[in-house]
């Protein structure tokens, strides 16, 4: 029987050391005393890895007399540090430190006491076998002293430590930061591919020249940086970033410091990469450019964060403000995406309503909405009230939008992330409204569930039984859109059917894409916990009729019944059927 | 712009490549998912890739595997290579272009698999050369020694012990911080 046991023992010592390359130095090194053929390995793998978890902050120790347990920490790193280099016998190619724990323990444990003492990071960097490194990784993983992770909003202690050289520049493919401050001027990097920073702080001019030292940089994360500035005049100011060779470029929370917070986010933040073919931003929705085109860019990955202090900035202004921000962040969205008229794969993420996205009426859509001419696959997840129509109008847009579109991914939640934080939901007006919607829609769901029941009751005994209790959608109805035409194969779907009216928007769109997706192959289905086949009971205007049902993947099999009225031409086009299966969860 | 590609270049990019199993089953990728594979692209560079690429080392079920996670990988890989050829419509073929997020998902369901089926595919990837394949799959057995003692790893993997008891507490003393 091969259970995998002795597959280890197999294996050559190559994999065996590479293996080795992903474990501490002190695993690694324990690994000596398993066997005759292990006794040495680990020696030669090339790789130093450090790690220790520091124990809590003790609030009677000061910086200057560390506890005896963080005391002991630091001898344990430090041998096991010296060990590990003098028993290296391969060049070292891989090297990380990594440490866990509070600030004011991390704190405790780099800043010694003693001045005669070397810098401990530093003397581990500049050791002459860690001359060579290619993958150098130094995190500095801090939680808050509860245990939670070090918050976005903290950015200010980002980079709690400065390295002041790294004399593996030369021959340095990956570099990894977290927390940890690189002091200018930059040394070159003629080897570095792939850079990634997260927590550090940086002046605009200094990230620019780390940037410009590596020529060859394809791969750059940066992840909660913060930008230290000379105060900007006033106004917008422009921060500027140059990335000549990068094709994959992940941002993520990145700051500037501000000295007032009521300006705090007056910046555009303008990329210059023009061999960009992968992007993924996740932050607030701001001013954002990118300077020159960059026609390779195919896969744009967009989360846009709520300003979560937004209330507090905006709470105390009057209603029309409220009116002008819900204006500003449509403009700002649809401004955003203009600059991706090359994409191929569209993934939006928006953390406000959907209906803050949305583009109503003519005269709106022809100024804010933008062609993708390429992209076939858009992702879109955002939430909507339940009864609200203009999140149909965002999806109406965005599929208006997108003519050649393959694949259509809904991910739609029905309650609003932080409706009880926002003060403009507890308003009297807004309250009225929700009381006479929510009666209205209570009335609707107990008339429309007694149906629904009846007709899966007809359906178990007869077989097939059709029937047509959903409206059509107002954002949706009546308008024709290419994709729907003639590219969009595949539709998954994700909505919350837990509350009363819920699932109309998501029943809906079900409907919608099979009536209305020409070529349609495939529909994936997740509605929570209720059964698929609840949703597409229901007559799709004969053009296509519910087939065949397996109850035991909860697939569905669509055939389309040809409409006499329809033209050959359009016959020819149209597939013969699609598939519905539940969608897989992430 | 997307059809702006010369002809030959939608050519070279839609150019299908055979592999060819232990077991004699024929797997048809495009190139840009065959060249994930150092050794496969060597062939293709050296042109011996007519008649299929024969693979006794990698047995069929294997080497689906293997190909499953090429063809998740092969557009992200094409970024990197920076080549503006396989910016084309050939690309059109391949709709599963993942997002970065997307690739780590699959690469965590992707190890979802038995030890076996693991040390075929270190093997495997070893053999075709895909270096993110090896590392991936080098990493999880790793993570599987990981705050494992000597003997929970001895039991583990099935490694006996051929130190005499005077050998091993010499290489104890010797690394001793290792066991602190």
């Amino acid at each position: 029987m091969d259970n995998g046991a002795d597959r280890m023992s197999a294996l050559s010592d190559d994999l065996l050391r590479r293996i080795l390359c992903f474990v501490t130095s002190k695993e690694a090194a324990s690994t000596s005393v398993l066997s005759r053929r292990w006794r040495l390995l680990w020696r030669s793998s090339g790789a130093i890895n450090l790690a220790v978890r520091l124990p809590g902050y003790q609030p009677h120790s000061t910086v200057k007399r560390p506890g005896t347990s963080i005391i002991s920490c630091q001898q344990a790193f430090d041998g096991a540090a010296e060990a590990a280099l003098a028993a290296a016998e391969a060049p070292v190619t891989r090297l990380t430190v990594q440490l866990d724990g509070d600030t004011a323990s991390i704190n405790q444990f780099l800043h010694r006491d003693s001045d005669d003492d070397a810098n401990m990071l530093d003397a581990i960097l500049s050791h002459p076998k860690a001359a060579h490194v290619d993958y150098l990784r130094v995190a500095l993983v801090g939680h808050t002293s509860d245990g939670g992770h070090f918050p976005d909003y903290l950015l200010e202690s980002a980079g709690i430590y400065k390295l002041v050289s790294l004399p593996s520049s030369e021959t340095l493919r990956v570099l990894d930061l977290t927390r940890c401050d690189l002091v200018p001027p930059s040394p070159a990097f003629p080897q570095l591919t792939t850079l990634r920073l997260r927590l550090c702080s940086f002046q605009l001019k200094g990230l620019q020249a780390l940037l410009d030292a590596a020529p060859g940089l394809a791969t750059v994360h940066l992840e909660s940086i913060f930008f230290t500035l000379p105060p900007p005049p006033s106004g917008y100011s422009q921060y500027h970033l140059r990335f000549p060779a990068v094709t994959t470029l992940v941002l993520a929370s990145c700051d500037r410091e501000a000295e007032d917070r009521h300006v705090a986010n007056n910046w555009v933040l303008e990329i210059d990469a023009p061999r960009l073919r992968s992007l993924t931003y996740k932050d607030h929705l701001r001013r954002f450019r990118l300077r020159s085109p960059a026609p390779g860019l195919a896969r744009v990955d967009l989360h846009f964060l709520r300003h979560d202090d937004a209330h507090q900035r905006y709470g105390c202004r009057g209603e029309d403000d409220d009116d002008t921000d819900k204006e500003t962040t449509r403009v700002l969205f649809w401004q955003f995406l203009h600059n991706f008229a090359s994409a191929r794969a569209l993934k939006l993420k928006v953390s406000n309503d959907l209906k803050d996205i949305a583009a109503n009426g003519e005269a709106r859509r022809a100024k804010l909405l933008c062609a993708f001419p390429n992209v076939e696959r858009l992702e879109l997840e955002g939430s909507h009230r339940p009864r609200s129509k203009t999140a149909a109008v965002a999806i109406a847009n965005l599929l208006h939008c997108c003519p050649v579109l393959r694949d259509l991914t809904l991910r739609l939640s029905a309650v609003p992330p932080y409706s009880l934080n926002r003060p403009e939901y507890a308003r009297p007006f807004l309250a009225r409204k929700d009381r006479s919607d929510y009666s209205k829609s209570v009335d609707r769901f107990t008339r429309r569930s007694s149906e629904t029941t009846n007709a899966i009751m007809e359906d178990s005994s007869s077989g097939v039984r059709c029937h047509d209790d959903v409206p059509d959608i107002p954002g949706l109805r009546g308008r024709s859109f290419a994709c729907l035409q003639g590219s969009l194969r595949r539709v998954s779907l994700q909505f919350r059917l837990n509350e009363s009216s819920s699932s109309c928007l998501g029943r809906r769109l079900v409907k919608f894409f099979a009536e209305n997706a020409v070529v349609l192959e495939e529909m994936c289905v997740d509605s929570g916990n209720r059964r698929l086949y609840e949703h597409i009971n229901f007559n799709v205007s004969t053009k296509a009729c519910f087939e065949h049902r397996n109850l035991a993947d909860g697939s569905c099999q669509f055939s389309r019944i040809p409409n006499v009225l329809d033209s050959s031409a359009d016959h020819a086009r149209s597939t013969t059927g699609f598939t519905v299966l539940p969608l897989q969860r992430r | 712009m997307a059809s702006a590609g010369s002809g030959d270049e939608k050519a070279a990019a839609a150019a299908m490549i055979t592999l060819i199993s232990s077991d004699n089953e024929k797997f048809e990728v495009t190139e840009a998912t065959a060249t994930l594979s150092q050794t496969i692209r060597h062939m293709i560079e050296d042109g011996c890739t007519d008649g299929g690429v024969p693979l006794p080392n990698v047995t069929s079920k294997i080497l689906a595997r293997v190909i499953e996670y090429c063809k998740k990988h092969a557009t992200a890989a094409a970024g990197e290579e920076g080549s503006s050829s396989s910016f084309s419509d050939a690309a059109f073929l391949e709709v599963d272009r993942a997002f970065l997020e997307e690739l780590e998902e699959f690469d965590d369901a992707f190890l979802e698999v038995d030890r076996a089926t693991l040390f075929d595919l270190i093997l495997a990837a070893n053999y075709l050369d895909i270096k993110g394949l090896l590392n991936l799959t080098c990493q999880k057995v790793a993570d599987s020694v990981k705050g494992k003692t000597p003997e929970q790893i001895r039991e583990m993997y099935n490694i006996v012990n051929d130190l005499t008891p005077e050998e091993e507490a010499e290489i104890r003393r010797e690394t001793q911080w290792a066991f602190e």
